[in-house]
């Protein structure tokens, strides 16, 4: 009976991998290029779901597109720190953007600079200048205490990516102030 | 030795449903290019000003913005997945009907103007009044763009304001920095 079973997880892991991933990747691809992004976010999950190596990011940049992008960041699976494709970073750039991450998002605008031509250059650093402005002034207490709200929020939803990011930010905004208000919880629930 | 003989038969069987048994190489490559085209195409600006959210005095934590109903939607990949290459006409209207929940906020800046601006003429058009509802710093839906910018929970209608246009704001809720401490 043992024998009988593996014969069949054999063959059912030859169903489910390789060129099918692919071919729902393919299928993905071209649903996010007609900007049918939910079709090309079930697509992206269910290549991610067959073992696609890419899938889970194209995931996360159609999330981005959909405007979702606390489930983008959870897609990306790291929140900060560049990649080796400027261009995902400028998508994972974006995500930290719309999720309020904004020190997050300029690391990654940043660390996007000319690497992914012109065009997307000059939009990385045009997010840059808008941050800039935004974190001109010193954050509030009342801002580093939602940024830990939320961290915990997250951590109780077990989205631990997302959870980590708040927390970084949180610590982050802290180091801006002189008084390095809760500095402590913040760097406590960042990722090493 | 014949039970083992028809479970691997079968194990083939179903690889060659799946295409495995063809491999397509080119499908991958195929699809990194086509996406890398489309991404690069289609890089969006963002569409709210940067506004620090804040906690108000007293409040509870926030709930997670834009939570998904995630189990359904992975239900619904997973279901998909099992098909193995078939399409799944759930799964798509489950990545819908959560994108409707959701409001949609983002994704085409096109689409977000036109609706707060053509619904107040649409509505005058009618005889009706569009009232205050439509003016910068309300919720639409997909998030009011106000004077200071849009805030934390634009999607699902929740567009944070300035304090000049939301004074009533709830504890527990967001607001935009205003430099405060």
């Amino acid at each position: 009976m043992h024998a009988t079973g593996l014969a069949l997880l054999i063959g059912a892991v030859l169903a489910a991998s390789g060129p099918g991933a692919d071919e729902h990747l393919l299928a993905g691809a071209n649903a996010f290029r007609e900007e049918r992004f939910e079709v090309a976010l079930v697509e992206f999950r269910v290549a991610q779901s067959l073992g696609a190596p890419d899938a889970a990011t194209y995931a996360g940049t159609t999330l981005v597109k959909l405007g979702r992008p606390e489930e983008a960041i959870e897609s990306f699976g790291v929140a900060d720190g560049p990649g080796e494709d400027a261009l995902i970073d400028y998508y994972r750039g974006l995500a930290c953007y719309e999720a309020h991450l904004y020190l997050c998002a300029d690391r990654l605008m940043t660390s996007v600079g000319d690497r992914a031509g012109p065009r997307i250059g000059g939009l990385a650093a045009k997010v840059r200048a808008s941050i800039a402005a935004a974190l001109a002034t010193e954050p509030s207490h009342a801002s580093i205490d939602w940024y830990l709200a939320r961290c915990d929020a997250e951590k109780k939803a077990k989205r631990t990516v997302l959870a980590g990011a708040y927390c970084r930010e949180a610590s982050g905004l802290s180091k801006r102030r002189s008084d390095r208000y809760r500095m402590a919880e913040g760097e406590a629930g960042t990722p090493r | 030795m014949k039970r083992i003989r028809i479970a691997l038969l079968t194990g083939v069987l179903l690889a060659s449903a799946a295409g495995a048994t063809e491999p397509r190489p080119a499908a991958g490559e195929a699809a990194r290019q086509a996406m890398r085209e489309a991404m690069m195409k289609q890089a969006p600006m963002p569409m709210r000003p940067p506004v620090m959210p804040m906690m108000k005095p007293g409040g509870a934590a926030p709930t997670p913005q834009g939570v998904p109903p995630a189990k359904a939607r992975s239900d619904a990949a997973h279901q998909k997945a099992m098909g193995s290459g078939m399409h799944d006409a759930d799964a798509v209207r489950a990545e819908m009907a959560n994108h409707a929940a959701h409001g949609g906020a983002t994704g085409t800046m096109m689409q977000t103007t036109g609706d707060m601006m053509n619904a107040p003429m649409m509505q005058r058009s009618q005889g009706m009044d569009p009232g205050g509802g439509m003016m910068p710093g309300g919720s639409t839906g997909g998030g009011g763009m106000g004077p200071g910018g849009m805030g934390p929970g634009g999607m699902g209608g929740g567009g944070m304001n300035t304090p000049a246009t939301a004074p009533t704001a709830t504890p527990g809720t967001t607001q935009p920095s205003t430099g405060g401490r």
